[in-house]
């Protein structure tokens, strides 16, 4: 399973949504359901799925699907 | 601890939502929002769905965050949940009548409070209020909350379960907290128990859970998180998340199911490890030693669960002589005789065994626990006696002192003086018996016996003082009930204080000791010169000595005396309540053309006084 299929697999738990509603380009901004609350899912769930401990600031700016993967290539994640 | 694929893998495959919230509690594990989504998805293919308890929630902090954990956990305890969010902050305006939480028409409301909520003080560091200050502070605290869940108990239905969240960092003092004159958690500790103290003497249908025995069973550091405390307004992590879930799903489940009454116990590798007939007296596990020490940790659990009102019987296959042997000698077995109300240890079937036990004490299967080490014996009754709870105790000993503590149905929402005598009652009961039988023996009659016990009852009116004890009968009577309808404390409350309803109770002492309250009617006064008997009750224990029939003579010439003409009455029959089937037309009711039953005042009644073997008093006579 790739990165980003992983990815979509958590935030459609989190967001409550179907699998193929997570695309590679989906932003915070365009999506109804990833709103605050949402986001602190998505941030939760990521964290115990790659094992990751992650900054509070860093949980901000994390608002779109490039950036989320952006900073998992940092992290090494895979 | 984290959950890997493979135990996944396992819990995946197991086949009752009680076993997997058994070996998640009893391991630590928390799965992830993933893991916790598929677990839920697996849950809900083993059961049906059922009816959802309506939970509110009231908040001064993020609430929202805890809804998956919230639906897995009761999925866990084998409950739906439909959960209404308060608007955020929001907690004088939602105690009306016409709020949204109201609207919700709510099973369970819950309080999500801070202690800067409940009183400013809290708002600067605990350490720096003065000592002299604290007890102003204190009372203030109690008295706000006090008002605070009047306002909801007047105003919402259902049972309010109060919170408020320790505080997110460690005490101010530091390690010297303990010992410190000004210590903050010791006063905090003194300001819970004030306020536990006046939320039970004061109001009906209220839990306090207490957060801070959550935050010992985690540990703080794993309870909150602090990122998401601060960016959020959210305080937990997964694991305090899924702690508070489970606990208020757990105490929901054990206010709104059907209570547990007895526990079943097995002896061999159940109270002591190994087998009293194979291995002796000095080769069972039982003492200060590991294994042994695991099961006087049992004993002791199990020793609790009988102060919270449940009953312990016997039931093992074994040489009666072998397990009296450990019962009346072993120098580190807790659980005496007197602890069991009755004993099967025998070579029969367990399933007979247990019907029999049920038969003994007049109770019925679906309010039995059932716990026995062995898969043959715990499958035998899982394939016999569908309605009995079996708890196979856990392969690994370590795990055994903690395997009956996830049990919604063994956590209790009050205590009153009954559950604590359950135990002395049915010893009496015992004595009881043999009386009778001894009696027979010689020749008497049955009258005989019921006058030789000295019965006293006490007949009470309206007493507002026994509302939790009313509330109780009418959720726990099943066999000598007319109706069966189910009254929580506030609804027993208001029963009590309508001038339009009576409640009549008795309790029934005798040679052998005081029964307590253990009957329980309610009339609707309909017109100046109709009633009607909405419910008429008595516990089981106290079946085959005229004391329904005393009791409900005594409400008639209570009810004559104040002018009611005639009395009206249903039986409503239930699968548990052919006992009363004719009970009514028995005691001088007639039935009318649309099946009720209708008794007529106005003729002469036996005087309460030469009737019954009984003799009556308490303030209706």
């Amino acid at each position: 399973m790739s990165v980003f299929e992983k990815l979509q697999e958590i935030m459609a738990i989190a967001l409550e949504l179907p699998v193929s509603a997570i695309k590679e380009n989906s932003t915070m901004e365009d999506m109804e359901e990833w709103d605050s609350l949402g986001h602190v899912h998505i941030m939760v769930a990521l964290e115990q799925a790659f094992d990751l401990y992650m900054d509070v600031d860093d949980f901000a700016e994390l608002d779109s699907v490039p950036d989320i993967l952006k900073y998992l290539e940092s992290e090494n994640v895979s | 601890m984290k959950i890997s694929d493979d135990q996944l893998e396992k819990l995946l495959a197991l086949q009752s939502p009680q076993e997997l919230k058994n070996l998640l509690l009893r391991r630590n594990m928390v799965p992830s929002l993933a893991q916790a989504n598929k677990l839920l998805k697996h849950i809900n293919t083993l059961q049906h769905a059922k009816q959802p308890i309506r939970l509110g929630i009231v908040h001064t902090y993020t609430s929202e965050l805890l809804d998956p954990w919230l639906h897995f956990s009761a999925a866990l305890s084998q409950l739906g949940i439909d959960i209404y969010h308060a608007p955020y902050g929001v907690t004088a305006q939602e105690a009306t009548a016409h709020s949204g939480l109201t609207a919700h028409s709510p099973d369970i409301t819950l309080l999500l409070l801070t202690r800067e909520d409940v009183h400013p003080a809290f708002q600067v560091a605990a350490a720096c209020i003065q000592i002299a200050d604290r007890q102003n502070i204190q009372e203030q605290f109690q008295q706000t909350l006090n008002n605070l869940v009047s306002r909801y108990r007047e105003n919402v239905p259902g049972h309010i379960i109060v919170t408020i969240l320790p505080s997110t960092l460690s005490p101010g003092l530091g390690l010297y907290d303990g010992m410190a004159v000004n210590s903050e958690v010791h006063w905090w500790n003194q300001i819970k128990a004030s306020l536990a103290n006046d939320l039970r003497e004061k109001l009906s249908g209220v839990s306090y859970l207490d957060l801070d025995q959550l935050v010992m069973q985690v540990g703080r550091d794993n309870f909150f998180d602090l990122r998401l405390w601060y960016s959020s307004t959210f305080p937990f992590t997964p694991t305090g998340a899924l702690a508070i879930s489970n606990a208020i799903t757990t105490m929901a489940a054990s206010i709104l199911l059907s209570k547990a009454k007895v526990i079943v116990l097995d002896a061999d590798n159940t109270l002591w490890g190994g087998v009293i007939g194979e291995d002796g007296m000095n080769g069972i596990a039982l003492g200060p030693d590991y294994p042994g020490r695991v099961y006087v940790d049992f004993q002791k659990r199990i020793l609790s669960l009988q102060q919270r009102g449940f009953i312990l019987a016997l039931c093992s296959k074994n040489n009666p002589e072998d397990v009296n042997e450990v019962f009346q000698h072993h120098p580190h077995q807790l659980l005496r005789d007197e602890h069991f109300v009755a004993r099967r240890v025998n070579w029969l079937p367990k399933p007979d065994n247990l019907r029999s036990l049920a038969e003994e004490l007049n109770l019925g299967l679906d309010s039995f626990i059932f716990v026995d080490d062995s898969d043959y014996e715990c499958a035998a009754v899982r394939h016999s006696l569908q309605e009995v709870e079996v708890i196979q105790m856990p392969s690994s000993p370590s795990e055994i002192p903690t395997c009956l503590d996830s049990l919604a149905r063994l956590e209790i929402s009050a205590l009153t003086r009954e559950d604590l005598e359950k135990t002395a009652m049915y010893t009496h009961e015992r004595l009881r018996k043999s009386q009778l039988e001894e009696l027979a023996k010689s020749g008497g009659s049955v009258e005989d016996y019921l006058k030789s016990l000295n019965m006293k009852m006490s007949v009470g009116l309206d007493d507002l003082s026994h509302v939790q004890r009313l509330a109780q009968l009418t959720q726990k009577t099943n066999q000598f009930n007319l109706t069966t309808r189910r009254y929580d404390e506030q609804d027993m409350a208001e029963k009590i204080s309508n001038a339009n309803t009576s409640v009549f109770h008795f309790s029934l002492a005798d040679n052998f000791g005081d029964s307590g309250i253990v009957g329980l009617a309610i009339i609707e006064r309909e017109s100046g010169k109709t009633a009607r008997l909405d419910s008429f009750l008595m516990s089981c224990r106290i079946i085959g000595r005229m004391a329904e029939q005393a009791f409900l003579c005594t409400i008639l010439h209570n009810l004559k005396s104040r002018g009611v003409e005639e009395l009206s009455a249903d039986y409503i029959p239930t699968r548990k309540n052919v006992l009363v089937e004719t009970f009514l037309p028995e005691n001088g009711f007639s039935q009318t053309t649309d099946g009720r039953y209708v008794r007529n005042l106005l003729g002469s009644m036996h005087s309460t006084g030469n009737n019954f073997p009984i003799q009556i008093e308490g303030p209706v006579c």
